[in-house]
């Protein structure tokens, strides 16, 4: 199988007031075709950074990548735009993910507009089949965002991604901002569409469980670097990395997915008149004082 | 509910109204408790009524709310409107994202003076600045911080989100009160520092005494810290019980659709049971069961009747007709 | 199964501006006096020729047995020192007033406008160069710029709307930069870039569509604003000339017989006051009615 994107030594510097920040710092990895690659990490890790370079929507400080076999670092920018086509990003927040002032219908046939790819009532077919692709009735096509739940909106943003039939979608949070119940429907239905059309999906998330389930490969990042990569279900089970130890024992345990201990989990059973309480460790918190907080 | 509740919420309804008419009914009859020394998760999805029900025990509703029902805190009813209330004295709230919730203009020491100028109050008179400021120190230490000293003279932008979190918590505690409530105090913040927040709660729990009111959508929250949960849904207590029992063998057919939609139950490539549907928009007019159109297991029967609070098991409460039967069935 | 979230039902976009308007109208009742006072202005603007009861006196007939008279019956607004009716003259006037106002506003928005836009989406050194130019031109003070160009080119009422295009750009191209920054970090719009939607498509598409609200806003506060200026410098004698009936013009006219003859500058200036407000309070509501979440849901 061949991979759908490479990428190779990725580096991003940040400079501001005389000091420098390595947002991303040297990662490499690759996404098989038809497969799913879970990038995970918490904020300031540069996973998002690292999606971004990748598709040289934000320029890498060095570094390089390729899209289905095709470098693009030296690519001019016409053809970079080009080249867009191919490829789709579905974003965290979904209804500022959407033009404010446009009809829902715009939205999604903006890359077949720009792509100049159809028009007129061929493209106003295919916007319509698009919605109904991603399980939305076509009376949202003439609304505007804000009349749509964050979940439909999402789903928008999905459907805009596919319209000109990407083999690659780059999926940053892409249910981070949405409930549970929410987050299944539009995980589900990213899933369908994967084995529908053969996609190759880089998804970014901090949920560890997200990335988990839909994950073919995972690698985990942290303050820039890539500390661990392999197997979903072996990076994120039986992490052999210690930060990855420590991000899978930090998660609340998913209810129901193991029995519950007996006794309670929670460390002190409350009682009247409880236990003296516990002292804090102090030496646990190491807080650190004016972090660059570079968005990741 | 025993009389010696800190908290009890009997029948709270808040509705909207707008130039004389209702628009809609967020909250439509919610009642429970907190004892003393108990932490209660309030769990739902957004449109519920959660972060209602807590503004409603603050006295913080905005405007054009319309409420009705009690809050008593031990025992004394409080006003819906925040005058002459508990707020911010017996009865404290912790916010969810600890980078707003702050002035960046004045000094954390600053807004926490404001605070303990406002209601800690000896003879009538504020304390004196060294007793104020040795008073914050106390509680910036207790929460976790470092050098308080420092912190004290920081602005808010100077610190992390965790740390930031942990200074709200003091600021929280600083008049001491009988009963914390926090909403999503950990959906801001990267994992490893909620989950040191989370435990933070519960020393200080510990230590201090208080009953805690925790607002949160997040299931894997509440199992760490919770002793009980309400799950609401459209503006009413579905399922309420011991944390332990209602995530095991949830009796209502929106918790089993909200844990059967957890990615951490489900092997990768099995589709997750994502509950079909959505929220009802309105909730005015509601008749029958406001989950029926989603429910995988509804009848016939669950348009016409409203389900209130039934006993599953002892302390556990469910509002659906059929979860007796679900219960019974269970293996 | 019918699910019980019915989609609320929709108006087609079509349709939609009318009825809001209606709805804004009636719950603004500033707005609403707003735009009542710009009609009346509008109204006399057009069809002033044959409204004024003496419209040859407005263009500047005189009548010197009429000089100085009180207002009365017939001379509603009393007559100048040349017995011209001054209500004629004020009615006639809106025309120069409102003409040279909406040229005016609109060379500033069109020069500023595309060009705050580019600086603001680019950034880089183009930005940079647009803000030092910009701030060259604020530092002028308006009146030092307008006495140049009057200088240069002669005291007219077209030379000094155009000293004051010349003054007023780069509000816009400030105004409009900044948003354009602002909108450029916007994930909608980096979505647009993930498109390949090439620059010279995001900026009206996506920049300026997102931005022209504030822009309205100010332009529709601004007409009232020239007017107020274009008559501040015909007082000064640097703008409209006799015997042109320019309400700046007539009150600095009336300056001498401001005790005797109060009738002579005050209702000029009353004009001016009221087309201001107008604009004022029709620019405040404007910002509310282009909201596109004032859509209904």
């Amino acid at each position: 199988m061949s991979a759908m994107l490479t990428v190779e030594n990725i580096v991003k510097v940040y400079r501001a007031h005389g000091s420098e920040v390595r947002a991303v710092d040297g990662v490499s990895f690759e996404v098989e075709a038809g497969t799913t690659f879970g990038l995970v990490g918490e904020s300031g890790s540069g996973k998002s950074t690292v999606a971004r370079c990748a598709l040289r929507l934000i320029e890498p400080t060095s570094g390089s990548s390729s899209i289905d076999g095709q470098p693009i670092g030296g690519l001019r920018d016409r053809t970079l735009r080009r080249l867009r086509a191919s490829t789709g990003m579905v974003f965290q927040n979904p209804v500022a993910a959407l033009n404010p002032r446009l009809t829902i219908e715009q939205s999604i046939a903006e890359p077949l507009r720009t792509h100049s790819l159809l028009r007129g009532r061929a493209l106003a077919v295919r916007a319509r089949e698009l919605l109904d692709e991603v399980g939305l009735a076509q009376a949202h096509a003439e609304r505007l965002p804000h009349q749509l739940s964050g979940g439909q909106c999402q789903r928008v943003g999905i459907a805009r991604a596919l319209a000109t039939r990407p083999k690659l979608l780059v999926l940053d949070e892409p249910t981070s901002a949405l409930d549970v119940s929410v987050q299944a429907q539009v995980l589900n239905l990213l899933q369908e569409l994967r084995r529908e059309y053969s996609l190759s999906y880089l998804l970014i998330s901090h949920d560890l469980d997200v990335v988990r389930y839909m994950s073919d490969t995972a690698g985990v990042m942290r303050k820039g670097s890539l500390v661990e990569v392999g197997p979903a279900s072996a990076v994120l089970v039986n992490p052999q990395h210690e930060y990855t130890q420590r991000l899978l024992a930090a998660m609340p345990e998913t209810p129901g997915a193991a029995p519950l201990p007996p006794g309670p989990r929670i460390r002190s059973k409350q009682a009247r008149g409880g236990p003296p309480g516990t002292p804090i460790e102090a030496s646990r918190i190491t807080p650190s004082l004016n972090e660059n907080r570079i968005p990741s | 509910m025993s009389t010696t509740d800190l908290l009890r919420i009997d029948d709270l309804n808040v509705a909207f109204e707008e130039r004389g008419a209702l628009t809609n009914r967020p909250v439509r009859g919610i009642t429970l408790s907190v004892a003393p020394r108990e932490v209660v998760g309030i769990v739902g999805e957004t449109g519920c009524g959660k972060s209602l029900t807590g503004l409603a025990v603050l006295g913080l509703l905005p405007k054009g709310a319309v409420p009705s029902g009690r809050v008593l805190l031990d025992g004394i009813e409080q006003p819906f409107d925040g005058r002459g209330s508990a707020r911010g004295d017996a009865i404290s709230i912790v916010f969810q994202n600890p980078g707003t919730a702050f002035n960046p203009v004045f000094t954390l020491g600053q807004q926490m003076r404001d605070v303990v100028d406002r209601h800690r109050r000896v003879d009538g008179r504020p304390l004196r600045r060294a007793a104020a400021k040795a008073h914050i120190l106390h509680y910036l230490e207790q929460v976790g911080l470092p050098d308080p000293e420092r912190i004290y003279r920081s602005y808010p932008h100077e610190l992390s989100g965790g740390m930031l979190q942990r200074a709200m918590i003091a600021m929280a505690l600083v008049c001491e009160p009988k009963l914390l409530i926090l909403d999503e105090p950990t959906t801001a913040l990267d994992v490893t520092i909620a989950k040191q927040i989370l435990e933070l709660i519960l020393s200080l729990r510990d230590r201090f005494g208080f009953g805690v009111l925790l607002i949160t959508h997040n299931l894997g929250v509440v199992r760490e810290v919770c002793d009980r949960i309400a799950v609401l849904y459209a503006g009413r207590v579905v399922e309420t019980g011991p944390t332990d029992v209602v995530l095991r063998a949830p009796a209502h057919p929106y918790t089993r659709g909200l844990l059967g939609a957890l990615p951490g139950r489900h092997r990768p490539g099995q589709p997750l049971d994502a509950i079909r549907g959505s929220v009802p928009g309105n909730l005015l007019n509601l008749t029958g069961c406001s989950f029926r159109d989603r429910c995988p297991i509804a009848v016939a029967a669950c348009a016409d009747i409203d389900p209130g609070l039934e006993p599953v098991s002892p302390l556990h409460e469910a509002a659906c007709i059929l979860a007796a039967s679900v219960e019974r069935s269970r293996p | 199964m019918t699910a019980t979230t019915a989609l609320p039902a929709f108006v087609p976009i079509g349709t939609r501006p009318l009825g809001r308007i209606g709805r804004v109208l009636r719950k603004d009742r500033l707005a609403a006096l707003g735009l009542a006072l710009i009609v009346l202005v509008v109204i006399l603007a057009v069809f002033g020729p044959w409204i004024a009861p003496f419209p040859a006196q407005g263009y500047g007939a005189t009548s010197v047995p009429d000089r100085m008279l009180p207002p009365s019956t017939l001379h509603w607004f009393g007559t100048d020192q040349l017995g011209r009716d001054i209500l004629s003259r004020v009615i006639i006037g809106s025309r120069p007033a409102l003409t040279v106002s909406l040229l005016v506003v609109a060379i500033a928005a069109l020069v500023g406008i595309p060009l705050g836009a580019i600086a603001g989406y680019r950034g880089g050194w183009l930005d940079q160069v647009l803000m030092r130019v910009t701030e060259i031109f604020q530092a002028f003070p308006p009146l030092l710029l307008a006495m140049v160009t009057v200088a240069i080119l002669g005291p007219s009422l077209l030379n000094a709307g155009l000293a004051l295009a010349i003054c007023w750009w780069p509000w816009y191209a400030r105004l409009v930069r900044a948003e354009a920054r602002a909108l450029r970090d916007r994930p909608f719009v980096e979505a647009a870039r993930a498109i390949g939607v090439p620059a010279w498509r995001i900026l009206p598409r996506h920049i300026l569509r997102n931005c022209l609200t504030p822009v309205l806003v100010q332009a529709t506060v601004d007409i009232g604003s020239v007017v107020l200026a274009a008559g501040s410098l015909a007082f000064i004698g640097l703008g409209a000339q006799p015997p042109s009936p320019d309400w700046g013009l007539m009150v600095a006219e009336g300056r001498g017989q401001i005790f005797t003859a109060w009738w002579i500058s005050t209702f000029p200036g009353l004009a001016i006051f009221v087309t201001v407000l107008g604009f004022n309070l029709l620019g405040d509501s404007l910002r509310d009615f282009f909201d596109p979440r004032q859509v209904k849901r």
